[in-house]
């Protein structure tokens, strides 16, 4: 049974390149452009085993994303992918239940090497 | 008024060119972005042209993995085979061998025989002459010979018999000797075509060829799978690290949005300056261009703008933590 991720993006090669490489690795994938897409997602009931999400996005950023997608899947590991470098809001995310956090642009092994240590057993 | 409207078109102008140089970074984003996707799109198909070739492979792997299996089953079976063969013939070999021996000690004894009863023979027919003798000499001494002469005639007799059953003997014993010597010839015969001894022991020969044949074509299938594992491995890593390089254009996208902002952000300024030179009795004087210039920095999200920034007014670095490129919480 292949894991489930869920990238959130508004670029559209950042979607597309994450989910090709993604399905190459063998998992299966979701996408949605904004916080407020992938929080519809959920709540019509996705369970992902591990969500990727951009921070600064329209409509909805990351964090606000992360605050309420936490209510429902509190133990889903999310990791942040952004060119965002500020530190205060680098701990911000930790506090909102951010797994990790990492820095566009991420080569395509390093990323899949994160993936493995937040799942275990891929 | 004439400078004031001059000012009001040199304005218009400016707010022009501004537009026009926002459309051109825009369109420039737009362009790398068609452009990346088109070269994740062209990247898809070569991983899957390399998936499904992996998957051949192992297919390739495990049917090619099964029939040398099958080949070495067979082939040690054959092996078996062969020396069962191998043996059974030494055996009968062996066998036909002792046979003609014992047959030729049997027809050398047989002939042996022979000058016997030709010694029985010669005395048989002395005695049958001495009987004759015996006979005659009986006869001529008259009724005192008599019974002498009947002695004589049974001696002769007996003489004849023993001729009679010495030559039967001879008779019997030359057939048996014929017999043997047929049989031995067979035997003899069986032994020079051991044909079937030799076609076992070159199928050996030929099985074991074989087999070594078959054991390096597996070789040569098993380093060419690897190969094409390995070629297929490395395809799949620049795969992945190209789709990883595409988050440039990411990067790119958000710098030059930034740099379009600014330049809207710029013009605002320039614009409000512009009204303020006209006429300053009316309109409200621009805050200092520091504030503005402060303003852009604390908007930047990327460390590489903010060292850019810092670069231009040499401005020193407020020493900020960024942490690491990738943090597990």
């Amino acid at each position: 049974m292949p894991k489930t991720v869920l990238i959130v993006d508004d670029s559209t090669t950042m979607l597309l390149s994450l989910k090709t490489n993604l399905e190459i690795h063998g998992f299966k994938v979701e996408q949605a452009s904004n916080g407020k897409q992938a929080l519809e997602k959920v709540k019509a009931g996705l369970k992902p085993d591990l969500i990727i999400t951009d921070l600064n996005m329209p409509i909805m950023d990351g964090l606000e994303f992360i605050k309420n997608v936490r209510q429902t899947l509190k133990f889903t590991p999310i990791l942040i992918l952004t060119t965002e470098s500020e530190q205060s809001k680098r701990e911000q995310a930790k506090k909102l239940g951010a797994t990790g956090w990492l820095v566009k642009p991420v080569s395509g092994q390093d990323l899949l090497n994160v993936i493995k240590k937040v799942l275990p057993g891929i | 008024m004439e400078t004031h409207k001059s000012l009001t078109e040199q304005k218009e102008s400016l707010n022009y060119t501004f537009d026009l140089l926002i459309k051109i970074v825009l369109d420039t984003i737009k362009n790398t972005e068609e452009s990346v996707l088109e070269i994740i799109k062209l990247l898809n198909p070569l991983y899957q042209e390399t998936l499904e070739q992996s998957q051949t492979l192992k297919s390739t792997i495990h049917s090619g993995k099964e029939l040398l299996e099958v080949i070495d089953k067979q082939l040690d079976y054959d092996s078996q085979m062969i020396v069962t063969i191998d043996s059974i013939i030494n055996e009968e070999l062996e066998e036909i061998k002792n046979n003609l021996r014992r047959m030729s000690v049997l027809f050398d004894q047989a002939n042996e025989i022979l000058p016997i009863l030709n010694t029985i023979k010669e005395i048989s027919e002395q005695i049958n002459i001495l009987a004759i003798n015996a006979a005659i000499e009986s006869a001529r001494v008259g009724k005192l010979g008599a019974g002498f002469s009947v002695i004589a005639e049974e001696i002769r007799k007996l003489a004849l018999e023993t001729e009679g059953l010495s030559k039967e003997i001879r008779d019997k014993v030359t057939s048996l000797n014929e017999t043997i010597r047929k049989e031995y010839e067979y035997f003899e015969q069986k032994l020079k075509g051991t044909e079937g001894l030799k076609i076992a022991r070159e199928a050996k020969v030929s099985t074991e060829k074989m087999e070594k044949d078959f054991q390096n074509i597996g070789n040569v299938i098993h380093d060419l799978i690897k190969n094409v594992n390995k070629q297929n491995e490395l395809i799949l890593n620049i795969v992945t690290e190209l789709l990883g390089k595409v988050q440039f254009q990411d990067v790119v996208r958000q710098k030059l949005e930034k740099v379009c902002e600014h330049m809207k952000e710029i013009f605002d300024y320039i614009s409000a300056l512009l009204d303020w030179v006209t006429d300053p009795s009316e309109e409200t004087k621009p805050p200092e261009i520091k504030v503005l210039i402060d303003k852009l920095y604390k908007s930047y999200v990327m460390q590489s703008q903010r060292e850019i920034h810092e670069e231009v007014f040499n401005k020193t670095s407020k020493g900020k933590n960024n942490g690491p490129k990738i943090e597990l919480f």
